[in-house]
């Protein structure tokens, strides 16, 4: 028995001291080579982002509010930080983030969601962060969902196990292969270029209407991310984007939270853009989904929402 | 021993809590009818008795399973049939969790009862050790379906570490992540990919995605054999070999003996020869074939895609027993004499073996028999020569890898059993690249296929 315990030990020996020795370069390797969120995230503590105005949400900033269109019409930079499947617990880490670089925005556009405060278990795309986890802010965020367990956080590579398509790429890098990085978001945006999928009706079949709830820890968070935006004098915009008007109806506490959202900016004292009373909430041909604009839209409604911010940054 | 055997028997029970402690008291009452029945079939002195004791573990036993696996199927065929005729029923179907491995534990059981009451085997006082039959986790919830003729005698004597035996185990259960990790999990990928879509691909990439499936249920099942035989060789067992190198059979009665071989010999045990077996006319062993293979269909799943499966491989093996050709491959061993021509028309049959098997893993694979046949139909008259739309070349380069590895190996207990390199270097670089191969090409959430059996 220990002469096999001795000899396990001496094959593992090796694996280990190469695990140690390839997880950082593979690391920065595999950030290198990725688009997307991970060209974001990287953006980001590269401190590359030096924008007046920074657009917060989830996937439907991601892929509503054009940073061009905005910078077109404003004449200030823009970026878009919206971060797909994620509430503000995600998006309050890339605030943390980006403060720490102390690059402070002028402005946040705070795209809003039914969903904004409500609290997931799950850790949406979670292989996205794995990069990432030797950066404290984002790894303390990860660890308030399931998704990565300990041996990710405390042993080398772990965390890439099940990222072949990554770490090919990442060896491609390290090794200046050619290879094509996957979806690049200029300036953090992502238009969606389908047409309707027909999911919602799928949903639909299954559920008659679903409702979200605030997580009051989230709750407390995001009122004190306000408090301190104002102190650090960030001016917070409110928006709440198009919602495709059966989408609406769908979420049997739609109305409810967007009063919240109304209290909390009058509370605030910030400005509350709500585009979910739009036209193009009435037309499909806008939208991929109930909750998500389609690139035509996005395009519609970023030209909307450039025209309206632009007399509340006191531009004419 | 004691002390092992209820180490083995706790573990177990934690390993199947696990998935979920409820149905861990259906597997202990499983068990207990299984040993009590076994007793009491070996006490009765009449035959009517024994014969009692034995249709009671049957019938609960197999209610159990119907219960669980097949009863919502039936309640749909019974609606069905009423709307046939003119009679609308709103089934009444039961939201039920399969328990994991009910349908090995089961059928271990059944063997134990069967053997005592052919008078095979005497049945064992000590209930422990019994339990350590039915419920030893590497085979537990998916196999090899264990005979207590087999098992049982290795958990009674003491076991003692063998070093030769634990470093061969250690290397079965490495080829076992191989092809479960990397072969059977990416292979998933793409053929989930293909089927899920099948209407948007040509033939060529139906064909391709059939392959992936094939690749995908062998590596998915002996990859877990592996696994279980190299982890029970850990403690001092050798559990029943369950694949003989399948896809490298010259004919389909050949393949069933490769194949899921604990479950193809307990259907011929307990099922084939009870029937008359060989030695009836042959319209008798024409019904008897039909009736394994369309069993064994069923056995895997409440489907009408399985038992399609199951009377396919049925109508393949006919020709085979009509000529009497059924037991003309049996070994590997010829394979060495053969002349060049032999070889290439070995090499024939091979690809013809596997190119029905294939065939018949599209009905496994759908989700019905519409679907199923819409595939075949589409793969065949829609450019079956063309450019498959799909094309990972590194997954193909991974099967060929496994395909040359199995085939050097083919004459040992598992591919890698007498692997030994003349030069350290190269054996140990060689797992080195294996667990590499496991490291990048990891596939996360991927269920074992034979866990839902």
């Amino acid at each position: 028995m220990a002469k096999m315990l001795v000899k396990i030990l001496m094959f593992c020996f090796p694996i280990c001291i190469i695990a140690y020795i390839v997880d950082m370069p593979l690391t920065l390797a595999i950030r290198q080579s990725q688009g997307g969120d991970t060209q974001v995230w990287n953006d980001i503590i590269e401190n590359k982002i030096k924008s007046d105005i920074l657009i917060y949400g989830s996937s439907r900033a991601l892929n509503h509010i054009d940073p061009f269109i905005l910078k077109d019409s404003t004449g200030m930079s823009a970026y878009n930080l919206g971060l797909s499947g994620q509430n503000f617990t995600m998006m309050k880490c890339r605030h943390d983030l980006i403060m720490s670089t102390r690059q402070v925005p002028k402005y946040i556009i705070f795209s809003l969601d039914p969903f904004t405060l409500d609290k997931r278990d799950d850790l949406y795309n979670c292989e996205s962060f794995a990069p990432f986890l030797n950066e404290k802010i984002i790894r303390d965020a990860t660890k308030k969902f399931k998704g990565f367990d300990f041996f990710d956080y405390n042993f080398p590579l772990i965390r890439y196990v099940g990222m072949g398509t990554e770490i090919i790429l990442g060896i491609k890098q390290m090794l200046h292969l050619k290879y094509k990085k996957n979806t690049i978001f200029p300036r953090g945006f992502s238009p969606h270029y389908e047409m309707w999928n027909r999911e919602f009706e799928k949903v639909r079949e299954d559920r008659k209407q679903i409702d979200f709830a605030d997580d009051s820890e989230t709750v407390v968070a995001f009122e004190q991310f306000l408090d301190n935006s104002k102190k650090n004098g960030i001016k917070i915009i409110f928006v709440f984007s198009p919602v495709y008007k059966d989408g609406q109806s769908f979420i049997e506490n739609f109305e409810s939270k967007k009063k919240y959202f109304a209290e909390l900016a009058k509370k605030y004292d910030l400005p509350f853009l709500d585009y979910t009373s739009d036209t193009l909430c009435s037309d499909k041909n806008y939208f991929f989904n109930s909750m998500h604009l389609n690139y035509v839209g996005a395009n519609i409604f970023s030209k909307h929402l450039a025209h309206d911010v632009k007399p509340l940054m006191g531009l004419h | 021993m004691k002390l092992q055997n209820l180490f083995i028997l706790l573990c177990s029970y934690f390993f199947y809590g696990c998935w979920d402690y409820r149905f861990l008291l259906l597997l202990i009452f499983s068990t207990y009818l299984d040993y009590f029945t076994g007793k009491k079939i070996a006490a009765a002195r009449k035959k009517s008795i024994k014969k009692t004791w034995l249709l009671i573990s049957v019938i609960v036993n197999l209610s159990f399973l119907g219960f669980f696996k097949y009863y919502n199927f039936f309640a749909f065929q019974f609606a069905s049939i009423l709307d046939f005729i003119g009679l609308h029923a709103d089934v009444w179907t039961l939201k039920l969790i399969l328990p994991v491995g009910i349908s090995f534990y089961t059928f271990h059981g059944l063997s134990y009862v069967f053997d005592i009451y052919n008078e095979k085997f005497s049945p064992r006082e000590k209930f422990m050790d019994y339990a350590v039959f039915v419920c030893f986790f590497p085979l537990l919830v998916a196999g090899p379906i264990e005979r207590a003729s087999h098992l049982l005698p290795q958990v009674e004597r003491p076991r003692h570490f063998d070093y030769a035996k634990s470093i061969n185990g250690l290397r079965q259960i490495l080829w076992g992540l191989f092809k479960k990790v990397v072969i059977a999990d990416n292979c998933a990928h793409y053929a989930n990919m293909i089927f899920n879509d099948y209407r948007t691909h040509n033939g060529a990439t139906l064909f391709l995605g059939a392959i992936f499936f094939s690749f995908q249920i062998y590596g998915d099942f002996s990859g877990y054999s592996d696994i279980a035989l190299g982890v029970a060789r850990l403690m001092g067992f050798e559990l029943l070999k369950n694949f003989s190198y399948p896809y490298f059979s010259r004919d389909i009665a050949e393949f069933w003996r490769r194949w899921h071989m604990s479950l193809s010999s307990w259907f011929r045990d307990y099922l084939y020869i009870p029937l008359g077996g060989s030695k009836v006319s042959k319209a008798k062993q024409v019904r008897n074939t039909f009736i394994i293979f369309m069993v064994s269909g069923f056995w895997h799943g409440a489907n009408w895609t399985f038992i399609f499966w199951g009377m396919l491989n049925a109508i393949y093996f006919l020709p085979l027993l009509l000529s009497e050709n059924n037991r003309k491959n049996v070994n590997f061993d010829d394979y060495l004499s053969l002349s060049f021509m032999g070889k290439i028309k070995n090499a024939g049959n091979i690809f013809f073996t596997f190119f029905l098997t294939t065939i018949a893993w599209i009905f496994f694979r759908s989700p019905s028999m519409t679907v199923a046949f819409g595939y075949i139909m589409k793969m065949f008259s829609d450019h079956p020569f063309g450019r498959p739309n799909v094309f990972p070349v590194d997954i193909l380069l991974l099967i060929l890898f496994l395909v040359i590895v199995e085939w050097k190996g083919k004459l040992n207990h598992f591919a890698l059993a007498n692997f030994a390199p003349k030069y350290f270097v190269l054996r140990i670089s060689f797992y080195y690249l294996i667990i590499v191969l496991i490291f990048v090409y990891s596939v996360k959430n991927q269920q074992f296929i034979y866990f839902q059996f």
